[in-house]
């Protein structure tokens, strides 16, 4: 009983929101305030049906409900309660499921944000909101329905089980976290597109939106971070960003949601950029659709793209629908989105908000020419060209290394101009500290990229911290506080600001640890139990090897004890060699994985790997990398997510 | 079982229908005052609330004297406008 009502919540939720938009457009036509209030409930329904239907899923995966065709194939028996419910976006049509659940409570949030007040934006925010909400209702409705009965004429006693790569827990708050970022991109797209029709394209929309953008970009940071730490100590490759068309997919969303984050400043300041903020978002929303569509449509093959299916013809159809909409409303709203002044100088704050977009953008565009560019070839020449992570590096180090320029040079700007003395007394130092420790790195004999990206994050780091002198200093002169007091107040009045910078010194602890990577190395070898391997200035010992049986798992645990050079004990390393579902009588659905064991210190990472195992001589066949700076990308991640939060937080009203 | 799960979906979908219609048959057709009051207020304290970041800017050296002056002048303007309009809607 309880699965069919979720298919009719489904089936409910999808006509109430045609009846929304009725209501909608009653209220558009005749004015008339009651239409308004029932197309906002009608929106309550939608959004309250889909919760539900969402909540059933997850009761019937928690029970184990094998009638149920998707609890079938994505759990087990034997999988564990955590893992019951991180099920529910493990599988194509749960996780659109999902997508819509996560729309459906953010469309909650701005209809109960706003429920006291009224703009000429609201109806038509509403109606796009429902309008993205009707498409993923289709989609769940006819095409992908998580409610599908178990297409077997006999009873099912146990499922298929989770894919062990998805049984870890970076990977269970991974796609969540993303998905709130993807999802939290339809806000303001919706007031973009309500900004456009009701040509009220002043300042008013981009006021209403800059929370809900930094709030989808913080989960779209949080998400592409945790995917690149579950890559790193998951699939067992060694590093955590390999260009996959799926990771491409996540990032070009957050490079063009970056930008636009930045230009809205421009925009909210100087009332420039108002076309430029409007492409930048309708492209960001836009993209973040089509990173679903790259992720469920099995389009592309990729180590994060866990669904293959026949979605891709009505996701094009859909990104082509939203591209017709928006470009036409952009060409028909030109005359509005003319900006009231100009740049009126290279040397301004303005202009270098302006580089730092167009870098982004640059950024954006190689990343989709290199991502869609098998697809392309293949409908060109029938030859699927595969373009690997050297183009992606070569292409986008130096563009990367500009970005973290500007991202310094920024800060130091004035609005409007920069005259040439405040230019002399801004940039001195940090010049002079990326000059100091480029010297340092020749007389420490480096000639690789990080040549260039050490001196830069020193510039840049020094710049951060020269803005907040500044900041500190004029509130010691104008109120007399103590250095700790200045900073403090200066953080807790200027939360927006000052958060962004902590999140710019996050990037810089980033980019310290990607240019670790020019100083990874990495040896396989087999070990007898008792040998030793000599190893990057570590011997690597055999201690044991054990066998150990878990509900859904067989394993083989190595211990590897792992000397330095001084003999002194650094750490003993446990990878694993696994063998899912080792008790299904069909050897086809064993799924052999390693689980790898890393030992992380801020200088570098030694990271293992059990490939597989010899039980009757006792031999182990291993792979140890050791990851220089690695741990610099995730303090970075930390940072960033500290400085976004702070930038979120609310300020003080006046 | 079956006679339970039609009086749960006719009991769900009345209560649709009743939730959805009843500001038809009792609501006013006209947006309530204090509605667009708060969608005022909203705008005023964000203009405030730039005013601060602008004397910030001012006094750190990112804005000229001549341009602190504009802008605030513009911003005033705005405010003062918007004031305008919450007394006239009260």
């Amino acid at each position: 009983m309880t699965p069919v009502l979720g298919s009719i919540s489904l089936s409910l939720a999808l006509g109430v929101a045609f009846i929304s938009i009725l209501l909608f457009s009653l209220f558009l036509k005749k004015s008339d305030y009651r239409f308004f209030i029932a197309g906002w409930r009608a929106t309550v329904v939608v959004s309250a049906l889909t919760i539900l239907a969402t909540l059933i899923l997850l009761y019937e995966l928690l029970l184990s409900n094998f009638d149920i065709s998707y609890v079938a194939h994505y759990t087990s028996l034997e999988t564990p309660t955590f893992y019951k419910i991180t099920a529910l976006w493990a599988g194509q049509s749960g996780s659109l499921l999902f997508w819509l659940f996560i729309l459906s409570v953010y469309t909650l949030i701005v209809l109960y944000q706003y429920r006291n007040s009224y703009s000429k934006l609201m109806p038509w925010i509403i109606i796009v909101l429902v309008f993205v909400q009707i498409f993923f209702l289709i989609l769940v409705n006819i095409v992908e329905n998580p409610f599908m009965p178990t297409d077997a004429d006999f009873v099912v006693i146990n499922g298929n089980g989770l894919n062990p790569l998805l049984q870890n827990l970076t990977m269970a708050i991974h796609p969540p976290t993303l998905y709130l970022g993807y999802v939290g991109f339809t806000i303001p797209f919706a007031f973009a597109i309500a900004a456009l029709v009701t040509k009220e394209t002043g300042s008013v929309w981009i006021r209403s939106i800059r929370r809900w953008t930094l709030i989808a970009w913080l989960f779209q940071s949080g998400g592409i971070i945790l995917g690149g730490w579950w890559a790193y100590q998951e699939l067992g490759w060694g590093g955590y960003w390999a260009w996959d068309p799926v990771e491409n997919a996540s990032f070009m969303p957050w490079l063009t949601g970056t930008a636009f984050l930045h230009s809205i400043i421009i925009q909210e300041k100087k009332g420039l950029l108002k076309t430029w903020n409007m492409v930048l978002i309708l492209v960001t929303f836009t993209l973040c659709i089509f990173g679903t569509f790259l992720t469920r449509s099995g389009v592309m093959s990729s180590v994060h793209a866990f669904a293959v299916s026949n979605l891709g013809p009505i996701f094009i159809v859909f990104i082509v629908i939203i591209l017709v909409i928006c470009i036409y409303l952009i060409i028909s709203r030109l005359p509005y989105l003319k900006s009231e002044k100009r740049i009126e100088s290279f040397t301004s704050r303005e202009s270098g908000f302006l580089l730092n977009n167009v870098i982004f953008i640059t950024i954006c565009f190689a990343v989709f020419w290199g991502t869609i560019f098998p697809v392309l070839s293949e409908a060109v020449s029938g030859d699927k060209i595969t373009v690997g992570a050297p183009f992606f590096n070569r292409v986008n180090i130096p563009i990367g290394l500009m970005l973290l320029f500007f991202t310094g040079v920024g800060p130091l700007l004035a609005w409007r101009r920069t005259s040439k003395d405040a230019f002399i007394r801004n940039f001195s130092i940090p010049i002079i500290s990326g000059i100091a420790i480029f010297i340092v790195c020749l007389i420490f004999g480096i000639r690789n990229t990080t040549l260039i990206s050490f001196p830069l994050t020193a510039f840049v780091f020094t710049a951060i911290l020269i803005e907040f002198q500044r900041g500190i200093n004029s509130r010691v002169t104008r109120f007399d506080e103590s250095f700790l007091k200045a900073l403090q107040t200066l953080i807790a009045r200027n939360r927006s600001r000052y958060g962004g910078y902590i999140a710019h010194l996050g990037i810089v602890f980033m980019f310290i640890g990607f240019s670790g990577q020019a100083f990874d190395t990495e040896l396989e070898f087999a070990l007898k139990k008792g040998d030793s391997k000599i190893f990057d200035g570590y011997s690597f010992e055999l201690v044991s090897i054990d066998p150990v049986e878990r509900p859904n798992h067989i394993a083989w645990i190595a211990g590897i004890n792992v000397w330095n050079l001084e003999k002194h004990l650094v750490t003993t390393l446990y990878p694993e060699k696994r063998v899912y579902f080792h008790l299904d009588p069909n050897p086809e659905k064993r799924q052999p994985h390693s689980e790898l064991d890393i030992h992380t210190t801020i200088y570098k990472d030694i990271y293992s790997i059990f490939s597989g195992v010899d039980i009757e001589k006792q031999i182990a066949y291993l792979k140890i990398m050791i990851n220089r700076l690695v741990y610099w990308v995730w303090f970075g991640g930390y940072v960033l997510i500290i400085g976004t939060m702070i930038s979120l937080w609310p300020a003080k009203e006046y | 079982m079956e006679i339970n799960f039609l009086i749960i979906i006719t009991f769900l979908l009345s209560l649709i229908v009743w939730y959805i219609v009843t500001p038809l048959i009792e609501g006013t057709k006209e947006i309530p005052t204090q509605i667009n009051q708060h969608e005022l207020n909203r705008n005023k304290t964000v203009l405030l609330r730039q005013i601060k970041e602008l004397e910030m800017d001012y006094h750190i050296g990112n804005v000229s004297e001549e341009d602190f002056n504009n802008t605030r002048n513009e911003l005033k303007n705005e405010i003062s406008t918007i004031i305008t309009n919450i007394k006239n809607i009260s």
